[in-house]
């Protein structure tokens, strides 16, 4: 991991995916935190945007020996050594890593579409804006001034809900405090998930759970070998969901 | 000077090499990117100050406390779990995150609405004022009322004090027929009433169980409580130690309930309750029961020994289920070892009745290992001390409905133990034979869409000479009312929400306006209060208040008078580790300040009332629990021995094997809704494309029973059953069991908007309802099925 490991921020989370029940409270919580839009038709998986998209997995199996799990996947936030793949590529600078959390971010009015940081991305956790979103008429007064709307033609990702660290800092600089206690900021997913099996933390605070739990034996990350150094840990005791989290294609 | 070609290539060629090494091509790639981006048609999200108000989510009976957060006081933009509240610890589900899209729905109801051209022509409903809508409703209620022609009201909801006021309107107007939507509940209350005497919802405490065995129960997709269940689970699994809560899935399915299972145990769809008594003759020939409560406090044991001896060995059982006989052996072990552990009932997420002696069946499991009233075992939902509004008033006329046989029948002749025949009435209505002039009431509910056979009742709709529907949104049923009298959504009322469904300990939440109303609704408690002022006499008289609110309040009052009792006002409250039977220090001093504090939290709860001891349990005859139910033979049921005991009843599915070779099994899932409302577009968005692809929905077949019928992945095929035909494509997995064909429930919407409507089809028009012979209850889980390729 780059940056200062002594004093640093790392913002990271840990899935538990034997905990997940598949309920997907998570992605429609990140949906409506983010004015993710939507369509009439979203079947089509290839045009359809879910910043934290929940896969279904199974064992290959055969009745009645199958099982299946659903595995949340936000944006795991790369920590590769010099740059993640995504913001490497981009020729506007539209996407970059905040050295000071890790947590890589997105600028859709910089992006110019381009589309390379959907290639470089080993996650498909970048989605393109094929039409301009359209909300039915009242729907638009539910939209949060936090985040604002993309417009077709534009990339967009999972940003860790980086507006609620905002929120956060400006709170704790009104109380006079110049850091953020653990759990002051955590993303609209990890909030959401009924079964508690989501958290989110500073990674290089060795006191915080996530820390611990990403130190877990049963700890894994997506497609390790490549190098990408997710910040996105998962958990599981099957090992037939540990192998399928290398399972490159 | 002169320029000559040289000097002009050079030129050019500086000007580009100078223009690139400047920053000005990347700045004006970033420029022509933001101004390219700021068109009109782009939304901006109105900015303001936000604030949040917590609240309690009404979308399903789970009852999760909410915070949503608004801006500008006026436009709400987010829903979180409110972390204070003790049912789903700040926790929610995706129906509750994207319960905006309701509030904002395209398809929501403007203003009252009175048909004026043909049912279920959407351009002949002529929008109308609340003060006509009234006095249509009242004079012809008034004319009724003479007449002594009947009133039939549906409720979605079966607790809380609107359908209260619904029941008492009826009750002061002098109908006997108030329905609820049929639910696994309804066999729990009728089996609860001949074994212990009373009719009392179920309660587990699974937060301090160490076994849990589901039978059937999608108990973390949807089942009872839905974030209740979510937590739990997340709260087994966060246990380490060696003695970590086990569960154990009974089921047709590799659904998630099963694949999450410590353990899955696969049966044939329909035959959980034999799997049940299967469990009970291991543990009864093995010694392995609770001999204090098992020898004290239970009648009938040494029938119901002989019954399990003659019938439910692990052999015959093994035939039944096709779970091997050693594992039932090894699972019963296992149960009747593991202290505490408990049996769940109610399959999928308990929409359907199913048969009363399915339920005997699981709760006889409980007796055996001494489960019933005991920590970590199953128990009664204790009742809120709510104070009692005053006696209804009773005229001739509603005294005259009071004695009046019900139009389902309940209670009569035929079904003496039932309090409602929901399918009776159904096809009562469809076949003509109700009374002319019948007025129906739809409350929160769609049974055009959500009632499995769904066609029958659209079809005992149509007898209706009055259609009325409460309901928010234009629905299925709405579409076909005469009358519409829309309620404002739940994120714009106050209302109270009981102690959901399953739940131990008390809790009572107040669902809070977080905002005016949008349109011209009216909550359905003011417009029953407002009607009954109208109709005066009697009825006006049974409604004394001034508004719901004033009715609510009054019931309210009795919770600031006992001694017990919290508003959960701080994060992290876990009543179950608090232990029933304690009493808790109210943190507040008098009515005023607990109805403040409500508005402020959504929630009181109370852990004071313990389980009852076995001694006082039990209201039967003999006074303990009885294994040989003799409330059944007291109310007149006859048959033999076994009528009376816990046994396995399998209504046969309709249907001859040679033309429908498939059993046709519904499944539920957090992902689709299947309650009054539709599947919100943030929802719907997160169906797998082998869920639904374009506007086609898909069925679960296994591969092997796929190979043989000549399909593949994503083939469409038409379902046919005895009840009609509907196409699909299918998905094959491994998930499903060979023969069955699991069709997901919630989709194919008519109505609503065009986020919603035309995906998928619609499962219950394909359902095969049958109904048990001595308590009418309705079973759809297996129905035959055909499957052809087209």
């Amino acid at each position: 991991m780059s940056g200062n490991k002594a004093n640093g921020i790392r913002y990271g989370m840990v899935i538990d995916v034997d905990k997940c029940t598949g309920c997907m409270a998570c992605s429609v919580a990140c949906q409506q935190e983010n004015n993710v839009s939507f369509r009439e038709d979203e079947t089509n998986k290839l045009r359809s945007i879910t910043w934290l998209e929940v896969y279904s997995l199974d064992n290959g199996k055969s009745y009645p020996e199958h099982r299946q799990a659903y595995l949340p996947r936000p944006c795991l936030h790369c920590d590769t050594p010099p740059y993640p793949p995504c913001t490497f590529v981009c020729p506007v600078n539209a996407t970059q890593r905040d050295e000071e959390t890790g947590l890589v971010n997105h600028i859709p009015v910089r992006c110019i579409g381009c589309r390379y940081c959907i290639s470089a991305c080993s996650y498909h956790a970048r989605y393109f804006n094929w039409w301009d979103p359209k909300w039915p008429k009242p729907m638009e007064e539910m939209l949060t001034p936090d985040v604002s709307t993309r417009m077709r033609g534009v990339v967009e990702k999972c940003t860790m809900c980086v507006h609620r660290l905002q929120l956060a800092k400006e709170k704790a600089f009104i109380e006079g405090r110049r850091e953020l206690h653990e759990g002051e900021y955590v993303p609209a997913c990890v909030e959401a998930c009924p079964a508690k099996a989501m958290t989110f933390g500073n990674l290089f605070d060795s006191h915080s759970e996530v820390a611990k739990l990403a130190k877990s034996p049963h700890a894994f990350r997506l497609l390790e070998r490549l190098g990408t150094e997710p910040k996105v840990y998962y958990l599981s005791t099957q090992d037939w969901i540990r192998k399928l989290s290398d399972n490159v294609i | 000077m002169k320029l000559d070609r040289r000097a002009f290539v050079k030129l050019i060629a500086g000007g580009v090499g100078g223009t690139l090494l400047s920053p000005l091509p990347w700045k004006l790639a970033d420029d022509t990117a933001i101004w390219t981006q700021n068109w009109f048609w782009r939304p901006s999200p109105e900015r303001g100050g936000a604030s949040t108000v917590n609240t309690v989510c009404q979308l399903c009976p789970g009852g999760c406390g909410i915070s949503v957060r608004l801006i500008n006081d006026r436009n709400a933009v987010n829903i979180d779990g409110n972390p204070t509240h003790p049912v789903n610890q700040g926790g929610i589900c995706p129906l509750g995150a994207a319960g905006l899209q309701f509030l904002y729905g395209p398809s929501r109801i403007e203003t009252p609405l009175q048909q004026t051209g043909k049912r279920g022509d959407l351009k002949t409903f002529k929008p109308i004022s609340w003060d006509e809508a009234l006095q249509i409703l009242a004079s012809q209620l008034q004319k009724m009322r003479q007449q002594t022609t009947g009133l039939v009201c549906v409720s979605g909801k079966s607790e809380g004090t609107v359908p209260e006021l619904f029941s008492r309107f009826l009750q002061a107007y002098g109908s006997p027929n108030y329905l609820t939507m049929p639910a696994a509940a309804d066999a729990q209350a009728l089996g609860s009433l001949v074994s212990q005497g009373t009719s009392s919802p179920i309660g587990y405490d699974l937060e301090n169980a160490k076994m849990v065995m589901s039978f059937g129960c999608s108990y973390i997709e949807g089942w009872t409580a839905p974030s209740r269940m979510m937590a739990a689970f997340g709260g087994w699994r966060s246990q380490t130690n060696r003695s970590r809560t086990r569960t154990v899935q009974v089921e047709a399915r590799g659904s998630l309930s099963a694949s999450k299972a410590d353990e899955w145990v696969a049966v044939v769809p329909g035959t959980e309750a034999a799997l049940a008594l299967g469990l009970a003759q291991v543990i009864v020939s093995e010694g392995l029961y609770d001999r204090s409560f098992i020898g004290q406090h239970t009648h009938g044991f040494e029938e119901f020994r002989s019954l399990l001896r003659r019938d439910y060995t692990p052999e015959k059982v093994a035939g039944i289920t096709q779970v091997d006989k050693s594992k039932i052996v090894a699972l019963a072990r296992d149960f009747a070892r593991t202290k505490p552990a408990v049996a769940l009932h109610g399959l999928g997420q308990g929409r359907m009745p199913g048969s009363v002696y399915d339920f005997l069946a699981v709760q006889s499991l409980n007796a055996l290992v001494g489960s019933l009233h005991q920590a970590g075992g199953m128990s009664r939902k204790p009742q809120l001390p709510l104070a009692p509004w005053p006696e209804v008033v009773l005229d001739a006329t509603s005294l005259r409905g009071k004695s009046a046989p019900r139009v389902d029948g309940a209670g009569g002749s035929q079904f003496p133990l039932s309090t409602q025949v929901f399918y009776n009435f159904v096809n009562k209505a469809k076949e003509g034979r109700v009374q002319p002039g019948v007025m129906l009431w739809v409350y929160e509910a769609n049974p055009v869409h959500n009632l499995a056979d769904a066609q029958s009742f659209t079809a005992a709709l149509e007898k209706m000479e009055t259609v009325v529907s409460f309901s928010s949104f234009m629905d299925e049923t709405t579409q076909l009312a005469d009358l519409v009298l829309p309620g404002p959504t739940y994120l714009e009322r106050l209302e109270d929400v009981p102690t959901p469904p399953g739940l131990q300990y008390r809790v009572f939440g107040l669902s809070n306006p977080v905002l005016n109303p949008r349109f011209e609704t009216r909550h359905p408690g003011d417009v029953l209060i407002q009607l009954a002022k109208s109709l005066g006499g009697s009825v006006a008289a049974s409604f004394p208040w001034s508004d719901y609110e004033a009715a609510l309040r009054e019931r309210v009052k009795g919770l600031a008078n006992v001694p017990s009792g919290r508003v959960a006002d701080e994060p992290g409250i876990e009543p179950w580790n608090v232990g029933l039977g304690q009493n808790l220090e109210p943190n507040y001093g008098s009515f005023d300040e607990l109805w403040e504090k409500l508005t402020e939290y959504g929630c009181w709860f109370d852990t004071s009332e313990p389980m009852p001891s076995w001694d006082s349990a039990f209201k039967t005859p003999t006074g303990k629990f009885e294994f040989f139910c003799q409330k059944m033979r007291q109310v007149g049921i006859e048959g033999s021995i076994v009528t009376y005991l816990p046994h396995y009843a399998p209504v046969e599915p309709a249907g001859d094997t040679n033309t429908y070779p498939l059993v046709l099994v519904p499944y539920e899932s957090m992902a689709i809704t299947n309650g009054p409302v539709a599947n919100p577009p943030f929802m719907t968005k997160l169906l797998f494309d082998f869920q639904l692809k374009g506007n086609d929905s898909f069925v679960e077949i296994n591969p092997e029973t796929a190979g043989r019928a000549g399909l593949r992945e994503g083939d469409r095929v038409e379902l046919q059953t005895e009840r009609g035909t509907v196409k699909v494509r299918v998905h094959l997995t491994q998930a499903a069991r060979p023969g069955v064909v699991f069709i997901p429930t919630g989709l194919g919407h008519t109505a609503f908007d065009s986020f919603i409507k035309g995906k998928g089809v619609n499962a219950n028009e394909i359902l095969v309802v049958r109904q048990e012979q001595i308590t009418g209850l309705a079973t759809w889980w297996d129905t035959r099925v055909k499957i052809s390729k087209i």
